[in-house]
């Protein structure tokens, strides 16, 4: 069973650099909402400085569903930190997003404090906000 | 005599004493503060501290922070 799930992953491993569109294949077997997934791709999904993600246009039913419960899941994980480093939920969500804006794959949209989306685009800098390292 | 001579003299210990005083009392603390720098500072603090966490809860929950290929 073991061996299965190495094989399995090693496959995905070599297999997403090499296809064109990886995403939609990889993402169920990773346990990803596809739906996201895509629109991640697209572009219509981003991250926030924030360190939730939010919607560039409007989403369809299933994809705020997907988004949201993905945001759900992070609040948690922020409070369960916070409390841990006695600090704000809050801040934990911002020091998130300062390593998730530093890793944006071409295509991906994402927002800055100023509220404005922007795509990321191959070699361009991303001005993270000033309390990033 | 003797007495006003006392008093005179008690009266200009006294001013004596009291202008030192005085000018001690013009020592102000700065009108700008600095603790709108401070914040920054500290929220870089703490996030900067934070980062090793940070990175280790992305990494543990990948239904919360979709990976790779979305992010290598």
């Amino acid at each position: 069973m073991r061996e299965i799930f190495v094989s399995v992953a090693a496959a995905i491993l070599v297999a997403a650099p090499a296809m064109g569109q990886p995403t939609a294949v990889a993402a169920p077997a990773m346990g990803q909402p596809t739906a996201v997934a895509q629109a991640v791709q697209a572009g219509q999904v981003g991250e926030r400085y924030d360190g939730y993600m939010g919607f560039v246009g409007d989403p369809s039913a299933e994809l705020r569903r997907q988004v949201s419960a993905i945001n759900l899941r992070r609040r948690n994980l922020y409070i369960q930190l916070a409390e841990r480093r006695n600090v704000t939920a809050q801040l934990v969500g911002m020091a998130t997003a300062c390593q998730l804006l530093s890793q944006l794959t071409v295509g991906e949209a994402y927002q800055l404090s100023d509220g404005v989306w922007r795509r990321y685009s191959s070699g361009q800098k991303v001005t993270l906000p000033g309390y990033c390292r | 005599m003797t007495r006003s001579w006392t008093r005179a003299a008690q009266l200009a210990v006294g001013v004596a004493a009291a202008i030192p005083l005085t000018g001690c009392i013009s020592v102000k603390a700065p009108d700008k503060p600095i603790d709108v720098n401070l914040n920054v500072n500290i929220k870089q603090q703490v996030v900067v501290t934070l980062q090793q966490d940070v990175q280790q809860m992305i990494q543990k929950n990948p239904q919360a922070f979709p990976p790779a290929p979305t992010r290598p």
